[in-house]
């Protein structure tokens, strides 16, 4: 009589291959994850710069994007004109936040004006929103600068924010303004969001 | 012989001044990816440059993906204007597969434009919200990037590019102050706002209104009926009074919503469907504008405050 013992099926080399295969992948995904880890660009605040981004209410950012906007138009203009625009002429365009309306007087109130100053090397303007209400919105200055390099025109712009301004800044430079409590709004653009960067403090 | 040199020399200035004549027609192709785009591109540039849309009218932006004929298009194109920062990442994938990556000149809209978190609970890390195409300030802050770098490409009509800028610039204005004088004497930032979309944050802003939530249950996705009753829950919870809808969203959700929890709903419109036409944005966002100010007018003679 021929006996024959047979093992049972267990599956256990089969499921020895699918562990070991499933062991492989993790291994292999891990590693490309590892390798191909990127650091996220972060763009330095100095400290006298807050973010417009994070730092601003949103009553804030609402005039912080008015301004911004502005000062593009502002630019615009000057290419053309060579004249950096009145705060009259501002509001005869219905520029915000220079012009009055219902929504502004729930925003702070600002009283807009033009402050002109002289830079050595640069045509320069600055226009300042003192706030009737720093609790809605904090004081506002815009300023702008136009230098001439060789043939082209080289424009900038930057928007300051104080909770107390109680009078017209004395100086118009970063050194000055930071001095009385001024602290410039840098905003987070397109081109940075486009290649990952966020803001930070600068180390 | 003295005769046959004059001819060749005539003959050739002729041939020069018809090959001059022939590259001042020739007009830039200049491609768009959002309809928005194509409006503000019309009005900069008026009958200067040939507009050709990227992708055929009729298609949804959110989930889209590039067809045989948008790379014949794409590989016709000397400027392409894009947002960059989201809803047309496929813009890339189609330049290179007309492999004309390197040859069209790239406008992004969105370079200069200073950009605001998204609203609603979006976690500790703040994220960047991409419409910016359906505002009026952010629209501005777009339509002198895109007049000043096609300046920069065509230099011949830089002047005229800014001009018609500027004056754009003022309709847009003049009409968001139409709306915005309709709030006179109410206070909307007091008003409990959720959208269904995440696109209206910029809009929002300019109106002074406080998005408390943004419900949308994934970006440009249809809900399923647990995740509806999550919006339904979040709603309840956050006590909102008035939704803004959009119109991709389905009616009968819409009707759920507004039935369950008995909050005011109104659409809003995305401005990227239909037909691309010059006047596209200024329909659309006077839409969403008169829609958002009939809402503020509403809840404000209903009484709707913020829940103390």
């Amino acid at each position: 009589m021929h006996t024959q013992i047979v093992k049972p099926a267990t599956g256990r080399f089969e499921g020895a291959y699918l562990l070991s295969t499933c062991v492989a992948i993790l291994a292999i995904c891990g590693s490309l994850i590892f390798l191909r880890q990127t650091k996220l660009e972060v763009i330095p605040l100095q400290p006298y710069q807050i973010s417009a981004f994070s730092d601003l209410s949103k009553t804030e950012q609402g005039l912080f994007n008015d301004l911004y906007a502005a000062a593009l138009e502002l630019q615009t203009v000057y290419r053309d004109s060579r004249t950096w625009l009145a705060v009259d002429d501002l509001v005869d365009l219905a520029m915000p936040p220079f012009t009055q309306t219902a929504l502004s007087q729930k925003q702070g109130g600002h009283q807009w004006s033009a402050l002109p100053f002289n830079t050595a090397d640069a045509s320069s303007m600055a226009y300042l929103g003192k706030s009737a209400r720093t609790a809605e919105a904090r004081s506002f200055l815009l300023v702008m600068t136009q230098r001439k390099q060789r043939d082209a025109q080289e424009f900038g712009f930057t928007i300051w924010v104080n909770a107390d301004a109680a009078a017209p800044p004395k100086a118009i430079d970063p050194a000055a303004l930071s001095d009385t409590g001024w602290r410039e709004a840098v905003a987070l653009k397109g081109e940075e969001a486009q290649r990952g960067a966020t803001q930070g403090k600068a180390q | 012989m003295r005769l046959s040199r004059r001819s060749t020399i005539a003959g050739l200035a002729l041939f020069g001044a018809a090959t001059r004549s022939a590259r001042a027609e020739k007009k830039l192709r200049v491609g768009i990816t959002l309809h928005p785009y194509y409006s503000w591109v019309a009005y900069i540039a008026e009958d200067k440059v040939e507009i050709v849309p990227l992708i055929k009218a009729g298609f949804e932006v959110h989930n889209y993906e590039p067809q045989p004929d948008d790379i014949k298009r794409a590989a016709t194109l000397d400027v392409l204007v894009m947002n960059g920062i989201g809803h047309d990442s496929f813009a890339l994938k189609v330049l290179d597969a007309a492999e004309v990556r390197n040859k069209v000149k790239l406008i992004y809209a969105n370079q200069g434009v200073a950009l605001i978190p998204t609203s609603g609970d979006t976690g500790e890390a703040k994220l960047y919200n991409a419409h910016t195409f359906i505002a009026i300030t952010a629209a501005i802050q777009q339509i002198f990037n895109i007049a000043t770098d096609l300046g920069k490409i065509d230099p011949d009509n830089a002047e005229f590019y800014r001009k018609n800028a500027r004056a754009y610039a003022a309709k847009l204005r003049k009409l968001k102050a139409n709306y915005i004088n309709r709030l006179a004497g109410v206070d909307g930032k007091y008003l409990r706002v959720a959208t269904i979309h995440g696109g209206y944050d910029y809009l929002m802003q300019e109106f002074g209104l406080n998005v408390v939530a943004v419900i949308e249950p994934a970006h440009g996705l249809m809900p399923s009926a647990s995740q509806l009753k999550d919006t339904i829950d979040k709603v309840r919870a956050l006590q909102v009074g008035v939704v803004f809808s959009q119109m991709m969203f389905p009616d009968q959700f819409v009707e759920t919503i507004k039935r369950e929890t008995g909050a005011s709903i109104y659409t809003l419109v995305h401005i990227t469907e239909g037909e691309y036409t010059a006047r596209k944005f200024e329909e659309g966002i006077e839409y969403d504008m008169k829609v958002i100010t009939d809402a503020v007018l509403a809840a404000q003679a209903a009484g709707q405050k913020a829940p103390q």
